[in-house]
């Protein structure tokens, strides 16, 4: 008990202990100083920023004003777009989780030239996004590659006596529709192949070998051993890529512009006309920002409440 | 039909060799093919890419492209700007955020954890939601068309995510390190210069590669702050445009070329170990 | 001069745990003194206080006669061995050892000289180009080692340094660091949990628990008069039995009685713990070191008030001697001290601690003569050497030593 009292009689007051706390680590301070402050100036005040401004009437800018979101909502383009956003991430999201999954179960096994692939599988980190749009436009354009490859294979196709299949070129970035979409998240599929089937090879690798080897001595086949164990544990890694690739798949613009451009807008591009010439009007543009924004945020707030829930519940 | 040691049909075990090297090479030629497509209609002579379906090969390949981009004053200019940007600003950024990171990753568990979730939240915000307010200012601040106002723009994105990768790097360093140094008789910085940093070396060099990428790669502040001279993604975006799909296979050649090689050293540090590092965290 | 000063040393951390309480002690110099305890004791947070990795909350930690509270861990001029070595992963030995040299400006022959001499010393200098991932552990554990040397500083401290090497090894590195302590006369502490190191390195041992230093003796007086029932103990391996038993007068001597046993205190003990009177009808904690039990077949003196039947539990041969379990129908002794030793062996033992407890008996050990004819279940006749008893007043757990 005299021990206590003298504890209490040496805690100096909270005050004085930060005081002393930050003469102490002057060092440290300064060092991570300059990285706040730019955040700070250079993220946090923009975003507030934005936010006003998309609260402001245009005209008499007055504040707190609904104008500009209505005048989004009224206008059939954003409702196109804001439909088409979600539309896009979600094909890219199934494209790339699924894709990424293959490819890095390919990764995973060991076989001759392994590493040669390894590498090779890297190779879209390395192309511009406005370089994979635009090649993916000479790709899938109406006289582009994959009209080649589709017509040489129905040609093929066509010598089997008996089938005849006619195969006119399609247009796959011009008749707008899912077709276009469609183009879009595969060139976003294609970009993002390296980030995510690194993730998930991160993964496979972080599984120990002998929980595998006690399945065979149990007696599981390929598909259950994928399914009861492979799957399960690398839950985790998917929720990871799925939070990474979400924010960048509602977001998706270069790829858009060059692909879909004006045809199926997104958010991405709406904004984008908006606050760019000839129209230069940040005030709807900052509303669409705003709401492009709200929808990452639903997004990512209902799949943790819902998937991740019920995989804690399952555990 | 494979059997397993329960005695039940492996209805996949046959199937799969035969698969599994045909998926591995399907996913080698998709992913191969955009880019054998750049290189390949850069030297492709005008006929080959018209017509109802262009080929898949070049019979004749020719330079006349390149000349007329390189002569056009198309090429080196953005070229030049797309890379001392790009160096510049991840100078600055490991700069800023390596001693950041170093000092957050030596902070109490919780408050760590609500920094790089702070961090990363950040990055959540879709580009535009910022850009719209810095191009605004920047403009007024006279930085448009002005490599500092580009670089400035480029921390937007990558200081965070630098942030984030180099926590988790430090992490790895144990502390009683630093307090060895300390007691060797080391002051913070020259524990920081002469051991923290070094033991980060491989971390930082991996994050400085990602950073830079972004920044070549970097397209929409790029035109938000950009009137007169073009990076060379804002030069690829000009040919399409302009519909002039050799020309913009040139440009773009020249914009992946030396990416390639960086993603080729890449690949030495980047095991997949390490990557698991961040993502746990 | 390199004494070390703990003048009331207390550490509170911001949570309000505390660490360490008015710890003080007065080491002179050349003087290898070990801080023992169980694990959260506070020996290590002890330690890094005088290293200068914590702060002082309050009290005065002086080196050489200099008060250091205030001073960088730098400018304290100590040198210290982590328990997991902290080796500069990137450099090799030499720049390992020479890195602390390098940073005061020493000139490069000095340097030179001093590093080969500390791996001369600890059998490194094949290793000196070599980094520290290519050594084994031992080798890691001599290059700390070789770090703290070379500086020459006026103290070394050590954090368990040997808790990571293999039993062997240890037993090994503990002489050596004896013999290199007494060769360069440098004032060490050095902070353990094992009480066998503590007892054969140390010229004074300091038994430190829940933060506060019990007695800080050399090791035989350690052992032969511990201050409290926790000194007791947690020194000497196997433990000390103890148990509840009545003192009496009669006969014109002194007895202690448990369990139906009668034994009859040594005069010569009487005279060297004359506190015992004050507890004569009363009940004290008898304390009997396993190794002052002996098969009385063996002995030649047995006469009946030292003996105690017993049926043997276990026998462990461990070639040396042998060692027996067996059951007193006597209470269990249940105090905070002996609760704390208990969990400091495992949570488990502190559960059968109380099982046994529950039961109304306690468990003794004796460690026999290895030509004893003790089995397994059968009965036997041990003999208690009783001018090595000890006495332990029930309440408090103070030892009875004066009056």
């Amino acid at each position: 008990m005299a021990v206590a009292e003298q504890a209490a009689r040496y805690r100096p007051s909270r005050m004085a202990l930060l005081a002393a706390w930050m003469r102490r680590h002057r060092f440290e301070i300064a060092l991570i100083t300059p990285l706040v402050a730019y955040v700070v100036v250079l993220t946090i005040a923009p975003i507030i920023d934005t936010f006003k401004v998309s609260f402001t009437h245009p005209r008499t800018l007055a504040f707190p004003s609904g104008a500009n979101y209505q005048a989004n909502f009224g206008s059939a383009t954003f409702r196109e777009a804001t439909v088409n956003t979600v539309i896009v991430a979600v094909l890219s999201l199934t494209l790339e989780l699924a894709v990424g999954l293959g490819v890095a179960l390919a990764l995973h096994a060991r076989f001759r030239g392994q590493g040669f692939v390894r590498t090779v599988i890297l190779v879209p980190l390395g192309v511009p996004t406005i370089v994979s749009g635009a090649i993916m436009l000479l790709i899938f354009a109406r006289s582009g590659y994959v009209n080649s490859v589709l017509g040489g294979i129905a040609g093929l196709i066509s010598d089997i006596p008996g089938v005849n299949w006619e195969f006119r070129n399609l247009s796959w970035t011009t008749d707008g529709g899912l077709r276009t979409l469609l183009t879009v998240s595969i060139a976003d599929m294609w970009k993002v192949l390296p980030i995510v089937s690194l993730i998930f090879l991160a993964g496979l690798q972080s599984i120990p070998e002998d929980i595998y080897e006690a399945a065979d001595v149990d007696g599981a086949t390929k598909w259950q051993k994928f399914a009861r164990i492979t799957f399960p544990l690398l839950i985790p890694y998917i929720t990871m890529a799925l939070i990474l690739r979400s924010i960048d798949a509602f977001r998706i613009f270069e790829l858009a512009l060059v692909l879909s451009g004006a045809i199926e807008p997104v958010l991405g591009t709406y904004i984008w006309d908006r606050f760019g010439p000839p129209t230069n009007d940040p005030f709807t543009a900052s509303a669409a920002a705003i709401v492009l924004f709200g929808i990452i945020m639903v997004f990512i707030i209902l799949y943790l409440r819902f998937v991740a829930a019920r995989t804690e519940a399952a555990r | 039909m494979m059997r397993t040691a329960a005695g039940r049909r492996d209805f996949l075990d046959r199937p799969m060799k035969v698969i599994f090297p045909i998926w591995v090479a399907l996913s080698v030629l998709l992913v191969l093919f955009p880019l054998y497509l750049i290189f390949m209609v850069s030297f492709a002579p005008g006929r080959a890419l018209f017509g109802e379906r262009p080929d898949l090969f070049v019979t004749e390949p020719t330079l006349q492209w390149w000349t007329r981009v390189i002569e056009g004053g198309d090429l080196v200019p953005p070229l030049i700007k797309s890379l001392s940007v790009a160096t510049l600003s991840t100078f600055l950024a490991i700069v800023i955020a390596a001693p950041a990171a170093w000092v957050i990753s030596r902070l109490p568990a919780g408050i760590r954890y609500t920094v790089v979730i702070g961090l990363l939240v950040t990055r959540m915000f879709p580009e535009f939601a910022i850009g719209i307010s810095v191009a605004t200012r920047f403009a007024k601040l006279g930085l448009v068309d002005s490599y500092l106002g580009l670089i400035l723009a480029h921390l937007i994105g990558s200081l965070p995510f630098i942030a984030w990768i180099l926590v988790g790097t430090f992490e790895t360093i144990p502390r009683d390190i630093e307090e060895a140094a300390a007691i060797d008789g080391a002051s913070k910085l020259k524990t920081l210069m002469r051991v923290v940093f070094p033991l980060a070396a491989p971390g930082i060099a991996v994050a400085s590669l990602f950073v830079w990428l972004y920044s070549w790669n970097e397209f929409v502040y790029a035109r938000l702050l950009t009137t007169n001279q073009n990076t060379l993604p804002l030069q690829v975006f000009q040919a399409i445009d302009r519909g002039s799909k050799q020309t913009m296979a040139t440009v773009a050649a020249v914009l992946t070329l030396p990416i390639l090689l960086v993603v080729y050293f890449l690949q030495r540090y980047l095991r997949p170990g390490a990557l698991a590092g961040a993502v746990k965290g | 001069m390199a004494e070390i000063t703990l003048e009331d040393v207390t550490k509170v951390y911001p949570d309000g745990t505390q660490a360490v309480s008015d710890l003080a002690l007065d080491i002179k110099d050349g003087e290898f003194v070990v801080f023992v305890g169980p694990s959260g004791c506070g020996k290590t947070t002890a330690l890094r206080m005088v290293a200068g990795l914590e702060d002082i909350t309050s009290g005065k930690v002086m080196i050489g006669g200099r008060v250091v509270n205030d001073v960088p861990p730098k400018d304290r001029d100590i040198a210290m061995v982590f328990q997991n070595y902290a080796l500069y992963p990137h450099m090799t030995v030499y720049d390992n050892l020479a890195f602390g040299l390098k940073l005061r400006r020493l000139k490069k022959e000095v340097i030179d000289q001093r590093v080969k001499e500390a791996a001369r010393i600890l059998g490194l200098t094949e290793m000196l180009k070599k980094k520290p991932r290519n050594l084994s552990g031992g080798q890691r554990q001599r290059v700390a080692m070789g770090r703290a040397i070379v500086r020459e500083p006026q103290a070394f401290l050590m954090d368990e340094p040997l808790s990571n090497l293999d039993a062997k090894l240890r037993v090994q590195m503990r002489s050596e660091i004896s013999r290199i302590q007494r060769d360069l006369k440098v004032t060490t502490i050095y902070v353990t949990h094992d009480q066998t190191e503590a007892m054969t390195m140390g010229d004074r041992v300091a038994v430190i628990r829940k933060g506060e230093l019990q007695q800080a003796e050399p090791p035989q007086d350690l052992y032969d008069h511990p201050v409290n029932l926790f000194v007791a103990g947690f020194i000497g391996s196997p433990a000390m039995n103890m148990v509840e038993a009545s003192v009496s007068r009669g006969d014109g001597a002194v007895f202690v009685e448990f369990a139906g046993n009668r034994l009859r205190v040594d005069d010569e003990l009487l005279k060297e713990r004359p506190g015992l009177k004050r507890f004569e009808g009363r009940n004290v904690v008898l304390g009997i070191r396993p190794e002052d039990i002996e098969d009385a077949s063996l002995v030649s003196e047995a006469p009946k008030d030292r003996r105690i039947p017993a049926t043997v539990d276990l026998r462990e041969a461990l070639g040396s001697e042998v060692l027996i379990h067996f059951r007193v129908k006597a209470p269990v002794v249940l105090t905070e001290d002996t609760k704390e030793l208990a969990v400091d062996v495992g949570a488990e033992a502190l559960e059968e601690l109380e099982q046994v407890a529950q039961q109304g008996e306690s468990e003794f050990v004796a460690q026999l003569n290895p030509r004893t004819r003790a089995q397994r279940g059968q009965p036997i006749e041990l003999v208690v050497d009783t001018s090595r008893l000890h006495f332990f007043d029930p309440e408090t757990g103070l030892g009875i030593y004066t009056d």
